[in-house]
């Protein structure tokens, strides 16, 4: 990144700023300076509101994707039986 | 789990990691391969090949992030030997990245449809889809990520890179998959 872009981004974001720092702004490592001038420029911005919109709710697809239950026991068992034989011979 | 025992090679010890780390093993390894016979072989593998190799563990990572990453491998490469699915390359990932002229976005978005993202099973079946056309980096990503929940750095080290690379892949695939879903939830 060079000077100038370090320079304008103390000042303002472009949305091409904000989509560079969507991961850590969900990961929650903007620092409060960065943070606010983020969620400025949102505030102010249809087109990022709505790209933002899909993205999180992809996210959120994601996140409702995963399956909580436990494999079956037979399962594990059957992996410790495969691994005590392989083990042991 | 007693880390310490399971890398001195305490059975045992091993065992009960067999036992608390299988579930999670195993739906990271069967949304790969997408087999239920084969992803129980490749866990079974897996385990086995952790143990053999446990003097290998550098310790820099968790114990079940290590694992993670000995499954990921066994289960990319048998999802290519068996080249059923027909997945993107990185040339067509690119073209789902958005793009920007002069800082603003070249395209205009809009929030999806409500009425296209309410019923559930539908939409289960519409990320599926969309999932297994990423390529493997990204489908890898997601799925350590997004759907298992793993932090950003524990995704890093389970894929074998570093965290700002995690970082600009995990963005480039939430990106992929969105234009992908947009396809499906966007259109009027």
């Amino acid at each position: 990144m060079n000077f100038l872009t370090r320079l304008r981004r103390r000042f303002m974001l472009t949305c091409e700023d904000v989509n560079e720092f969507l991961v850590d702004y969900f990961d929650g490592r903007l620092d409060e300076s960065m943070r606010e001038r983020f969620e400025r420029h949102i505030d102010s911005c249809e087109s990022c509101q709505a790209f933002i919109d899909q993205y999180e709710k992809t996210m959120a697809f994601l996140r409702e994707d995963r399956v909580e239950e436990e494999v079956p026991e037979e399962l594990v068992e059957r992996t410790l039986i495969f691994l005590r034989e392989e083990l042991d011979s | 789990m007693n880390e310490q025992a399971i890398i001195a090679g305490d059975r045992k010890a091993f065992e009960e990691m067999v036992r608390e780390e299988s579930s999670r093993l195993y739906h990271v390894i069967l949304r790969i391969v997408k087999d239920k016979d084969e992803a129980e072989s490749i866990m079974q593998e897996t385990f086995l090949q952790a143990y053999k190799s446990m003097d290998s563990f550098r310790g820099d990572s968790k114990l079940s992030t290590w694992l993670i990453g000995i499954g990921i491998n066994l289960a990319r490469s048998s999802r290519r030997k068996t080249s059923r699915y027909e997945t993107m390359g990185e040339e067509d990932m690119e073209r789902l990245q958005p793009s920007f002229r002069m800082g603003g976005y070249t395209q205009e978005y809009k929030p999806w449809r409500p009425d296209k993202t309410a019923e559930k099973s539908q939409r289960r079946e519409i990320i599926h889809r969309a999932i297994d056309k990423l390529s493997d980096t990204y489908r890898e990503i997601i799925i350590l990520r997004d759907i298992e929940q793993l932090s950003t750095s524990e995704a890093a080290e389970a894929l074998d890179i570093s965290e700002g690379a995690a970082r600009v892949r995990l963005h480039r695939a939430r990106q992929a998959l969105r234009a992908l879903l947009d396809d499906y939830f966007g259109n009027e």
